[in-house]
């Protein structure tokens, strides 16, 4: 006989669960499912309410492996799976796209597992987890490091994504990446096709209790078909843009992708959500990211849906990396190397060491999926504004479909591209979009960007350089190179963008002089 | 509007040129000096001063308010051109893409052009048949490109120019710039389309310069 208790919609408070002795701290945004059975008891957590209780049947639905344990690879990526058997044995799956942040600890010689991290909560703040991020940034942009572990909170450490967690008591006892399931024969093109079209429709049938939601139209394929669901009553587009010479196609394309969607447009001035603008409301997340660039985007998005009350705010991210990327290969770290010149030795050795682990990490095989959707704004969306982002890329039918186009492109010794969408889904897309140019580069919105807020990003650096000090990183030298980037000299950009997400988070916190908190290293 | 400026069949020369500046965001003017081969980043004064333009290979007489891209289509990418059987190529093409990539930094770009202006009639129905198409000379330079160990736009540009006069048409040379970066690109129109891009991407750059060779 099992038992069900789950979240209610309206949860606007963290919640505090007892799972058979282990406490879970789950934040607002996090809606969840319990289900008890004789094979112990299990928390489906999802950022998706409408979704939720369809996604943990369904998985749950699907029974055990041979070995008695669930079967980890059908989770969605987007969501988590903890599990206590009847021994107390936990494991923990955090889908490869996970759209909250998941955290554990040992205190008091228990685990104890939450989806925030406790900033300014009595735990220290850890210089080496600092330097970690910094050197994640440096390497990895915007997407929440998979290949460390370590968090600027001492003593709290993040659950990968794409992986299962088990623990023995409070002490981790192994982890294993969930690695998705493939036919052993290459799928006929035709077949591929198949796939494509079967996942998409499953996306679209999800969406089917959505009554508001804002489309982030950019005129691509990728947000066009994240805005093919049932009913589009509701809908209204929303785009941003540019009066360069490289985005003087967009507006057209734009304009036709809403007109086949039946849904309004509006658009919003790109000059004045260049990167690194400032967010008009406050904003503390988790942990530091380079994500904070492109706040003031986000922020302007997330509050037109909410001001047309929109329920999701649809994208098309992850489009390129599902299908115009070879999900068989590894992704590359970025080129530019990062330069020792803003660190102390001791700093330079840690931020080596984190950058070591990551060049080997198992982490960057674009078939785990931990690479296709950078999900770090969207907790801080639902939270502030309301809405929930919503993409169909990170759904796990639509990632299998895209892996089986890698493998009958690379059998077929050709780049994987959208033209798989265009054949399978083509009737969704308006002819505008499919025969559109390609992307615009934004590298000219931010050598503008780089000019208007150079010194911006010098006095946020100022505001913190005690704290960078203290960890060993000199503001000065930051400073210095983002008023160079300001004048557009030839230098690159990794440890201003990688600091300015490391200032950001300080500032954010309150933390502007290293004497504010406790330091555990 | 043409690329480049046009002439009555009267006066006209194996070659027309045509420039214009763009802004750069902070008051600043991008230039391309084809004397040298160089970008410039100006303030407005400089980039008004005759003497230095003239001194950088922009004649005055030569200034447009824009310079418009001609490109109407792109006739072959690589995905078009995936499955082509083409094989190899003439040994005088892949010697002359060799060359046109490794002179790049000893000729400018502008003095390279009129070279082949004045060359390429001398392998007319050697190289490529007499009257050819945008899309026949698309797929030499992808064949070409695809023994070619480090591919790029300057020397596909080149071998595109070469081609087409070789087989008796005109064609436009471009140099744009995706401002305010430093990012160039040169890209080569044969009767308004762009014979062979690998992955289209002209229309990200502006035109700074554009140089019309004839027959």
């Amino acid at each position: 006989m099992s038992q069900a208790r789950q979240s209610t919609p309206s949860c606007d408070a963290s919640s505090v669960l007892d799972l058979s002795g282990i406490e879970v701290g789950v934040r607002p945004a996090v809606h969840f499912r319990e289900q008890a059975s004789g094979r112990g008891v299990s928390l489906y957590l999802s950022l998706y309410d409408d979704e939720l209780e369809e996604r943990a049947e369904a998985f749950w639905s699907r029974g055990t492996q041979g070995d008695g344990r669930p079967p980890w690879s059908e989770l969605e990526l987007t969501d988590a799976l903890l599990h206590v058997d009847p021994n107390g044995a936990v494991t923990v799956a955090r889908g490869a796209a996970c759209t909250f942040p998941l955290y554990y600890t040992k205190e008091s010689g228990r685990l104890r597992l939450s989806t925030s991290l406790p900033v300014l909560q009595g735990a220290p703040l850890s210089r080496s987890g600092l330097l970690t991020a910094a050197a994640g940034a440096c390497l990895h942009s915007s997407y929440e490091v998979n290949a460390l572990t370590e968090t600027p909170v001492a003593g709290w450490r993040r659950l990968r994504r794409g992986a299962v967690t088990s623990f023995d008591g409070p002490a981790l006892s192994g982890e294993e990446y969930m690695r998705p399931k493939c036919t052993a024969a290459v799928p006929t093109r035709e077949a591929v096709c198949r796939e494509v079209r079967s996942a998409f429709d499953a996306y679209s049938a999800s969406q089917k209790r959505t009554r508001s939601s804002v489309l982030e139209a950019s005129g691509g394929f990728d947000s066009t078909l994240a805005a093919a669901i049932p009913s589009r009553r509701g809908m209204r587009g929303v785009s941003v843009m540019f009066p360069y010479y490289e985005f003087r196609f967009e507006r057209a394309v734009q304009r036709a992708a809403a007109e086949h969607l039946g849904i309004s447009r509006d658009e919003l001035d790109g000059t004045q959500l260049f990167p690194y603008s400032p967010a008009s409301v406050p904003v503390r997340f988790d942990e530091p990211s380079v994500f904070v660039t492109g706040i003031r985007h986000a922020e302007e998005v997330a509050r037109y849906a909410a001001s047309s009350r929109a329920e999701r705010i649809y994208t098309g991210h992850g489009g390129d990396q599902c299908f115009a990327t070879d999900l068989l290969d590894r992704e590359p770290l970025v080129s530019n190397r990062l330069e020792s010149g803003p660190f102390s030795s001791e700093a330079w050795s840690v931020v080596r060491r984190a950058m070591d682990i990551m060049r080997g990490s198992d982490s960057l095989d674009r078939s785990l999926g931990t690479l296709v959707y950078d999900a770090r704004p969207d907790v801080w969306i639902r939270e502030t504004f309301g809405p929930v982002h919503r993409t169909p890329f990170s759904d796990l039918r639509v990632f299998r479909s895209a892996l089986a186009w890698s493998r009958w492109c690379k059998a077929h010794q050709t780049r994987p591209d959208k033209s798989i969408l265009a054949e399978a889904v083509g009737d969704l897309l308006p002819q505008a979009v499919v025969a559109r140019k390609g992307k615009v580069a934004y590298d000219g919105v931010w050598m503008r960007a780089y000019y208007r807020n150079a010194n911006r990003i010098a006095s946020l650096v100022e505001e913190v350089s005690s704290v960078l000090a203290h960890i060993g990183v000199s503001p000065q030298w930051l400073q210095q190179r983002a008023l160079e980037l300001g004048e557009w000299r030839d230098r690159s950009d990794r440890e201003v963008l990688a600091f300015y997400g490391i200032a950001f988070w300080l500032s954010a916190w309150g933390i502007t002089r290293a004497s504010d908190v406790a330091w555990k290293d | 509007m043409a690329a480049a400026t046009t002439t009555s069949s009267a006066t006209r020369k194996p070659t027309d040129e045509s420039w214009a500046e763009i802004g750069a965001s902070d008051g600043r003017i991008f230039l391309y000096g084809p004397r040298l081969g160089r970008l410039y980043l100006l303030h407005p004064t400089q980039a008004s001063d005759r003497k230095l333009l003239s001194i950088i290979g922009l004649p005055t007489v030569s200034r447009q308010p824009d310079v418009a891209d001609p490109i109407e289509r792109v006739t072959h990418d690589r995905a078009s051109l995936a499955r082509s059987t083409d094989g190899r190529q003439a040994l005088s093409l892949r010697l002359a893409y060799g060359v046109f990539q490794l002179t790049r930094r000893a000729i400018p770009f502008g003095s390279m052009a009129r070279l082949i202006c004045w060359v390429a009639p001398l392998f007319r129905g050697r190289i490529i048949t007499v009257g050819a198409t945008a899309s026949d000379i698309g797929k030499r330079v992808h064949a070409v490109e695809a023994g070619a160990r480090h591919p790029n736009c300057y020397p596909r540009a080149l071998l595109t120019a070469l081609l087409a006069i070789a087989a008796g048409s005109s064609c436009t040379l471009l140099i744009g710039l995706l401002a305010p970066t430093r990012k160039m690109h040169a890209w080569c129109s044969v009767e308004h389309e762009l014979p062979y891009e690998p992955s289209p991407e002209h229309y990200l750059y502006q035109p700074l310069w554009a140089l019309t060779l004839r027959p």
